[in-house]
């Protein structure tokens, strides 16, 4: 069974177009510099369609990390 | 029928410098520069040089149109300029543009100083001037010269705002012509995700606001610059917008059927084609997009939009137009409009500037 870290790695992977990535909870933008404004954009939308979920514009606001989006959808 | 205002002439420029994605990749790297246009659809900007402001686009602007459509100044009695980047702290800029146009004395003028969701609030001030019966025809300004706020290494919103100016004349009506509703909002919990928070009285320049950072995600920035959270104000403009579209619409019982074309504001083609399919709106002949070539441009984007709709003869003959505009505050505007023989209202004037 597929977890919900494996899928947000998946996510990243496709939005970063990074297929050897690796993510786990404490992974942030100041690890990444090609996770800008548009990549979040594109992971928030996916994660939303993923895990059937909608995140609140201060929720968008407040993601800077993996940990932030596990939040949502534990 | 009660009275209310149409729009009887209209407008734009824009100016004639261009900011490519091939002049962005040399600043940026170019694979950032071809993935930020991919999603917003903006591949080319027009931007002023240092030495045109917004006052300089909505003064030529309007002088193009009075003097091609043979307008006599003398019947105007408002002027209304609309910007985020005025050209003074103080006069308004309308004071200006009122000189410069030999406007006369019974002719008043203020400005608005509102963003990127400017247009219904400017649209509705002038309706309701018209319909107070205290103006017979408004002149409205619009123009934005936001690039001059935005820092030149944020590639971030570097890649999406360009400068423009439009003008429109707005006259009585008592038939179904004209502006049939206009609402506005604002998600006030919001505002923090789009600001400049330096230049002002709170917070005047200084040797510190000047100073560049960079944020998480890479954007370099002043505290003179435009900081935006570009996720937040994405995920506000698709989940807000449209259902505050679709409220409006069945408040008043009007089906998303009985619209011929819908404006968005210009800022993002992946966002507007969220909200487009949001609200139902899949036949492609319902959209219009203006955005490819010159960026958002700000409160000006929604004007340039109806301008050109209106000059390409997108718009001709009797249509429903609903237009939107939204960002900055976080607030937001929906207006609908009846066009009768729209062919008639827009200037053919140079729009290069």
């Amino acid at each position: 069974m597929t977890s919900k870290l494996e899928k947000i790695q998946e996510i990243f992977r496709d939005v970063l177009d990074d297929e050897t990535l690796v993510v786990d909870e404490t992974f942030s933008q100041k690890d990444c510099e090609d996770w800008d404004s548009v990549a979040m954009v594109q992971i928030v939308l996916a994660v939303e369609s993923e895990f059937g979920v909608k995140f609140t514009t201060p929720e968008v606001a407040g993601i800077h990390s993996v940990a932030d989006i596990l939040k949502k959808i534990s | 029928m009660s009275l209310h205002a149409k729009i009887t002439a209209s407008h734009y420029i824009l100016p004639s410098g261009r900011l490519t994605n091939e002049m962005l990749s040399e600043r940026f790297p170019p694979k950032k520069v071809a993935g930020i246009s991919k999603l917003s659809g903006i591949y080319e900007r027009r931007v002023t040089s240092p030495d045109v402001s917004a006052g300089d686009m909505g003064y030529e602007c309007a002088r193009r149109l009075i003097e091609s459509k043979d307008i006599d100044v003398s019947s105007f009695d408002l002027l209304i300029f609309v910007s985020s980047t005025r050209d003074y702290i103080l006069p308004p800029t309308a004071s200006i543009i009122h000189e410069k146009l030999n406007l006369p004395e019974t002719c008043g003028s203020f400005d608005m100083v509102l963003g990127c969701p400017a247009f219904p609030y400017a649209l509705s001030v002038a309706n309701g001037m018209i319909a107070s019966l205290q103006c017979k025809k408004i002149l409205l300004v619009i123009a934005d010269a936001v690039t001059k706020l935005v820092n030149p290494m944020d590639r971030g919103l570097v890649t999406l705002h360009g400068d423009g100016a439009a003008v429109f004349v707005l006259e009585p009506s008592d038939s179904s012509e004209g502006v049939d509703f206009i609402d506005l909002g604002t998600d006030s919990k919001d505002w923090r995700n789009l600001v400049v928070p330096a230049g002002g009285f709170k917070t005047p320049k200084s040797a510190i606001t000047c100073q560049p950072k960079t944020d998480d995600s890479g954007a370099t920035f002043t505290d003179e610059n435009i900081q935006m959270n570009g996720a937040a104000v994405f995920h506000f403009s698709m989940t807000k917008i449209p259902e505050q579209i679709s409220t409006s619409l069945k408040r008043r019982s009007i089906g998303i059927g009985d619209i011929d074309l819908v404006l968005l504001h210009q800022a993002n083609k992946m966002m507007l084609e969220g909200i487009y399919r949001q609200i139902g709106i899949v036949d492609d002949s319902k959209k219009f997009f203006f955005m490819e070539k010159i960026g958002n441009l700000g409160a000006a984007s929604t004007p340039v939009l109806l301008a050109e709709a209106l000059r390409c003869g997108k718009i001709s003959g009797s249509k429903n137009v609903l237009l939107s505009s939204f960002g900055v505050g976080l607030s937001w505007g929906t207006a609908l409009i009846h066009f009768k023989s729209a062919e008639t209202i827009a200037s053919h004037a140079e729009t290069e500037f």
